[in-house]
């Protein structure tokens, strides 16, 4: 008991006296969280947790396991929920393809499966998940229109392929479509627009403007490509288009004879030595341009950053064809009952309070309801990752390490100006499985 | 030498009953690692040839039996490069690691006097396996690289002008990694058997006016055919199935079969994983067999 108090005055001073009754409850204390939870519901409106939002009810003795991958499954995040909630977060961290695979033959070992759309297909068609009730949603209302209708301004692009509102919501026929119902498959949560990043001082300038670049003779054999079919597909065959090697009604959606025609350039391509490697993990992706294997290549944002802080001149280009979008977010399991289910559906609520899209916009990415993410961050780092104005100081990612040096200047632009030009989504084709036997040939050949 | 066979086992009716007794206590005592073959292999061997005739669905399979993963596989010209460059690999891995590895072996078992002094050494060259097999195939990329060690070198010395792109992310880099992370497997068998030469019948044959040459064609090869021959399937074994340093080294310049394999589970193709893997054994265990005759082993063991 001595412990607690003490560990309980700690936490209190630590957070300055932001703490209501809720953390107390989370503490650890029994009686406390007795307290919280009588009248549960209603009564928990008055407190506020240290992350600012309406505190939860408080459940005891539940451990949820989350499935995902190391894009939103940071331990900053698990500790604050578990602070916030009272709940024991497991995290089992994968890459793309194998939380992918674990969520879709492995329901047994997970409660929430945190990863992005371009898998919701493939993991609807397991008949492992179950659909998310927006009743239970507390600011569903609030989330940002672009994935539940589209686009973020009516002048936008919606996207070619999986753009979440096409396969957002649960249809009673239990497929899904853009349909509005009260269920959906996917609570939509972080975003991005991913394109590549290029070597400022040994790339022209005239060429950085389009996805062309991935076919140009210049840079043969400098070429680095991610190995994922539902994306590293999208961009090449964004830059055969742009080329003029090839022209697909959908690119998102490609049909046989398409597919067939990409394959065929892109082997041809990669036989007379174009492209320099593939890369499965992040952390490939920014060796390869580290060590100078590579001054083109297809990558994710927080890769880009990680490499100007080491000082490597790489810039995330801003192609005219448009950027590569994705969206991430958070899928229930079937299996989920009683406390569990109630805890999935506090924890989703409790993403939706913006504290943790503050800590992944550090690593730059958007959240679904960016107000309640900019009361989470500073000034500084609002005005760097949201509006696209200059640093006005070095800011530090999640772990405390510089990503933007003072003065810097996000690549592309505010929020808007970037999402709103996404050609296409990362997505599962419908004929992905002639589309994932032909990229093998490729990745082969 | 290849003449000598064993004497007939004919049976011996009198000691019926030890024998019995013998069997039974043997069949104790192979009975745990049969159980860890049936369980662990032969179990799962079989469960993967069976998933190979399921159809693939988006997220996993179907249990109806289909030939279209066969087809789809053995109809592709990709599919049989793939085979061919992975057995190409493999035999080169498994010439290369027996004319680099065999004198390692020679050193150690004939020329190094004291049997401390062999072991010592031994261990020493076991030293690299001490790190973990993807450390060894990682540290290649700062060795071989455009800007790596070895380029940096020869560009320095003025031999080379500009970076050899082959060096890393190529056939050539795969296999030179391949022959380094393998050797051992080579260099072991071959030490234990050269090992086990009588010194007394080398002896014997430069009494008689045999050369070096004479006493390594005529005695010492035959003699260690067992280990060269064992040698030869563990790196031809090892080179077949190999993907981790294929996709490191490689870095998609290369392939095998294994590589296609891991893809097509990254994918979640299962049942095409599961066909290109059974054709996969089915290739290895037809080149350990022809390995097998091609050294006739059975007589020597």
């Amino acid at each position: 008991m001595k412990q607690r108090g003490f560990s309980r005055r700690s936490f209190l001073t630590l957070s300055a006296g932001a703490l209501g009754a809720s953390l107390l409850a989370a503490c650890g204390s029994s009686e406390a969280s007795q307290a919280t939870e009588t009248g549960s519901g209603g009564g928990a409106a008055q407190a506020t947790t240290a992350s600012g939002s309406p505190a939860p009810a408080v459940i005891t003795g539940v451990t949820l396991r989350v499935v995902g991958t190391g894009v939103t499954l940071l331990e900053p995040i698990r500790e604050q929920a578990e602070k916030d909630l009272g709940i024991k977060l497991e995290y089992d961290v994968n890459d793309g393809p194998a939380a992918q695979q674990k969520a879709a033959t492995q329901p047994q070992s997970w409660d929430l499966y945190d990863q992005w759309f371009n898998s919701v297909k493939i993991v609807w068609a397991s008949g492992n998940a179950a659909p998310i009730d927006i009743n239970r949603i507390q600011e569903w209302d609030k989330i940002s229109p672009m994935p539940k209708e589209g686009k973020l301004t009516p002048e936008a692009n919606e996207g070619d392929g999986d753009a979440p509102f096409r396969i957002l919501y649960v249809q009673p026929d239990n497929t899904l479509g853009s349909n509005p119902t009260e269920q959906i498959s996917m609570l939509p949560l972080t975003f991005n627009v991913d394109s590549f990043g290029y070597r400022s001082d040994l790339v022209d300038e005239e060429d950085v403007d389009s996805w062309a670049i991935l076919f140009n003779p210049k840079y043969k054999g400098k070429i680095g490509l991610y190995s994922d079919p539902s994306t590293g597909l999208m961009d090449l065959a964004l830059g055969a288009q742009a080329a003029g090697l090839a022209t697909f009604q959908n690119i998102g959606n490609m049909t046989r004879e398409e597919i067939d025609t990409i394959m065929e350039i892109l082997i041809e391509q990669k036989r007379a030595g174009q492209f320099r490697a593939f890369w499965n993990s992040f952390d490939e992706s920014v060796n390869l341009m580290a060590s100078g294997e590579v001054v083109v290549e297809s990558m994710w944002s927080p890769a880009v950053t990680a490499l100007q802080v080491r000082d490597v001149p790489v810039v995330y280009a801003s192609p005219k064809e448009g950027y590569r979008g994705w969206y991430g977010g958070m899928m229930l399991n079937k299996n989920a009952s009683g406390k569990v289910l109630d805890a999935c559906y506090e924890y989703l609520n409790w993403w939706l309070n913006g504290w943790a899209g503050a800590v992944v916009a550090r690593q730059g990415y958007y959240f679904c309801i960016p107000e309640n993410v900019k009361a989470h961050l500073s000034q500084a780092d609002w005005d760097y990752w949201y509006d696209g104005k200059p640093a006005a100081e070095d800011l530090l990612d999640p772990f405390g390490s510089v990503v933007a040096k003072a003065g810097s200047v996000r690549d592309g632009g505010d929020l808007v100006t970037r999402v709103s030009n996404i050609a296409v989504w990362n997505s599962v084709m419908d004929e992905h499985q002639y589309l994932v036997t032909k990229w093998n040939e490729f990745l082969a050949s | 030498m290849s003449s000598y066979s064993l004497p007939e086992a004919a049976p011996v009716p009198a000691v019926g009953r030890r024998r019995l007794t013998a069997n039974l206590s043997w069949a104790l005592l192979l009975s745990l690692p049969l159980l860890w073959l049936l369980v662990f292999l032969f179990v799962p061997v079989l469960v993967v040839l069976v998933v190979s005739f399921f159809q693939p669905t988006l997220s996993g399979f179907e249990q109806s039996f289909t030939l279209d993963n066969y087809r789809l596989l053995l109809t592709s010209g990709p599919f049989f490069s793939t085979l061919a460059n992975t057995v190409l690999s493999a035999l080169i891995t498994t010439v290369v690691t027996f004319l680099a590895g065999f004198w390692v072996a020679y050193y150690l078992a004939l020329v190094v006097p004291n049997l401390r002094s062999r072991f010592a050494l031994f261990i020493i060259a076991l030293a690299p396996f001490f790190t973990s097999f993807l450390i060894r195939a990682i540290a290649w990329i700062p060795m071989m690289g455009r800007e790596g060690v070895l380029n940096s070198a020869l560009l320095s010395l003025g031999i080379i002008s500009a970076p050899l792109d082959f060096l890393l992310f190529s056939n050539f880099a795969v296999r030179v990694a391949m022959a380094q992370l393998y050797m051992l497997f080579m260099i072991s068998p071959i030490f234990f058997s050269l090992s086990t030469i009588d010194p007394a019948v080398l002896e014997a044959a430069r009494d008689m006016g045999a050369r070096w040459w004479n006493i390594l064609w005529e005695i010492l090869l035959p003699l260690a055919r067992p280990g060269i021959v064992i040698g030869a399937v563990f790196v031809f074994v090892l080179s077949m199935g190999d993907f981790a340093t294929v996709r490191l080294i490689g870095g998609g310049a290369s392939t095998s079969v294994g590589l296609s394999i891991q893809n097509f589970v990254t994918f979640m193709q299962f049942p095409q994983a599961a066909a290109a893997a059974s054709i996969l054994v089915l290739v290895t265990v037809l080149g350990v067999v022809l390995l097998l005759r091609w050294g006739s082993i059975g007589e020597d063991l």
